[in-house]
């Protein structure tokens, strides 16, 4: 009994993990868009949108228009960028209660000067209601401050708390997997990383260190790694190496993988990550996964996004675990999203997740 | 005697009769000194457009129509001229869309606006991957082309893949940005078309 209600914690924890964020859209290589600098502050993609990325962001969904700086001239220095966005979700696990929360993040980018930017985000997590029961508490964290130096067109500097580069610049696609092979550290440890990319290449370089989120001290992880991305077709796919080493007091880590986003035409593609990972724990056990996103996304039209994502989770001799996510997005108005999905986890117990999320967006 | 005139005249007749579409067809196809008349009968065009911040766009159409006549002699330039409706330009947003026809390309200023025209094209030969030169009306404007083309034979037709490169600012088209992001200068055009043997001398519009 005690199991059953710590396996299902589990996967609700998993799931919440494992929520994808609506604003990372590497699915944009369709319309041949190869880097994620060109809508976002951070080259590394999600966050604040530029504000040629706010002009596209308006302009996929039903009531697509201008933004209202439109009218600015093109070359003129956004000093402050920000957005706040709620989220209203309810998830329906298999079998259990609805279970209903409310996220607010409020994130910005402050510009210096033209070559310098402190980029911040903080959120306000409400505790998953059910009708039945209340779990946890309100929380509330800074996920991201960092300050970014961009010397000249192609080149940048990041310093701070953030997210790691990844292949696919979509969070939510390690997030399912993260907590098996990469469990207990912090997912926005403290960097220093450069990105480098041109028309051609795209490289991204970094050394972390703990920022004290780490469940226990000996997860504080020290690490570097690398991440670079070739544009192979036509600025219609990027394809890529990652690889990553850490230590820590409990674990030392060794990560390599591979990396795919292809879009075969502006309505249909396939994003793809795959990476195998060593860890040597401080009890001397060895472990090996080999974990894995895909995903088929259809674009039917700008303002309705579809994507069927399958991902694994495999520890050499030991458990296995899938999971299979269709989702739609409705992009209503440039402030209102609806999001609907389905997750079904195939593991020891098998779940499915009926969820769906409205984003109400300010900026 | 008279019967076996009779039955001559009819034979040349019917001889005739049969003939005459095929020299009808023949006439079609060859109305100028050695040249056949081709027409476009599917085809697509696409205009590459790098953004200055990195990625590119592009934006494509299907109205591509008119006909060439294809000239034994390589060295004079192809009779007829190749037309592409910039209005239905589509670049996959809908409001790029609209900056692209109305703000940049200015479509709505007349038919010199509304559509791009290759005249005076030159190829050095008709089939495998050649060199050509072409007159592009564009914008109002009308600029020599240099580019690449791959001919092939196909059916009683042919199949055309070519493209060239194209100076936004050398049409007097105003530097497209948005937001901060520009269209780098150099944008680049690629015509993939199939062309057949022309039926009748009419220049009818292949979408």
């Amino acid at each position: 009994m005690h199991c059953k209600f710590s396996c299902r914690l589990f996967i609700v924890v998993l799931l919440v993990l494992a929520a994808r964020h609506a604003d990372a859209y590497p699915n944009m290589i369709r319309l041949g868009y190869t880097s994620c600098a060109t809508c976002h502050v951070s080259p590394q993609g999600g966050g604040v949108l530029t504000r040629y990325g706010r002009g596209i962001d308006y302009a996929q969904t039903i009531r697509a228009g201008e933004p209202p700086d439109a009218e600015v001239p093109s070359d003129a220095l956004s000093r402050f960028l920000y957005d706040v966005r709620l989220q209203m979700s309810v998830d329906h696990p298999q079998g259990g209660a609805e279970e209903y929360s409310f996220n607010t993040n409020f994130r910005t980018a402050v510009a210096v000067n033209a070559q310098n930017r402190v980029v911040y985000a903080f959120g306000v997590r409400s505790p998953a209601l059910s009708l039945n029961r209340r779990m946890g508490a309100a929380s509330l964290g800074m996920s991201r401050l960092y300050w970014m130096y961009e010397p000249k067109e192609g080149l940048a500097v990041v310093v701070g708390r953030d997210d790691l580069p990844s292949g696919l610049g979509l969070p939510g696609a390690n997030s399912f997997y993260r907590s098996v092979n990469n469990p207990n550290v912090s997912s926005t440890p403290t960097q220093a990383k450069v990105f480098w990319w041109n028309k051609r290449w795209q490289v991204a370089t970094y050394a972390y260190g703990p920022d004290g989120n780490e469940t226990q001290p000996q997860f504080e992880a020290r690490g570097a790694g690398a991440m670079g991305g070739m544009n192979v077709w036509r600025d219609h796919a990027v394809v890529g190496l990652t690889t990553r080493v850490s230590k820590a007091d409990a674990f030392d880590r060794r990560n390599a993988g591979v990396f795919a986003r292809v879009g075969f035409n502006e309505h249909l593609g396939v994003l793809a990550e795959h990476d195998v990972t060593g860890r040597e724990l401080s009890t001397g056990q060895r472990l090996t996964h080999v974990a894995g996103h895909a995903e088929v996304f259809f674009v039917p039209f700008n303002w309705l996004q579809t994507a069927l994502a399958a991902e694994h989770m495999n520890t050499v001799g030991g458990a296995t675990t899938y999971r299979l996510s269709p989702s739609a997005e409705v992009r209503l108005t440039p402030n209102f999203r609806l999001q609907f999905s389905t997750r079904s986890v195939y593991a020891d117990t098998d779940s499915r997740t009926y969820s769906i999320q409205l984003q109400v967006k300010a900026e | 005697m008279a019967t076996n005139t009779r039955v001559s005249t009819y034979r040349i007749l019917l001889v005739a009769l049969f003939l005459f579409p095929l020299t009808l067809r023949a006439q079609d196809a060859t109305p100028d000194a050695g040249q056949t008349k081709l027409r476009v009968m599917s085809g697509q065009v696409s205009v590459l457009c790098p953004l200055t911040i990195g990625g590119s766009f592009e934006a494509r159409t299907k109205a591509l129509s008119g006909q060439v006549g294809m000239a034994p002699d390589n060295s004079k330039p192809l009779d007829g001229d190749l037309a592409v409706d910039l209005q239905t330009l589509e670049t996959g947003i809908g409001l790029r869309d609209d900056h692209l026809r109305r703000k940049y390309l200015e479509v709505e200023r007349g038919p010199e606006y509304s559509q791009a025209r290759l005249r005076n094209i030159r190829v050095d030969k008709l089939a495998g991957k050649t060199p050509f030169h072409a007159v592009l009306m564009l914008h109002g404007q009308t600029k020599e082309v240099t580019g690449t083309a791959d001919i092939k034979p196909e059916g009683d037709g042919y199949k055309l893949i070519a493209s060239f490169p194209v100076r936004v600012s050398e049409f007097g088209i105003p530097e497209p940005t948005y937001l901060g992001v520009g269209v780098k200068d150099e944008v680049v055009v690629r015509v993939n078309m199939n062309a057949a043997p022309a039926p009748a001398a009419t220049s009818g519009r292949t979408k």
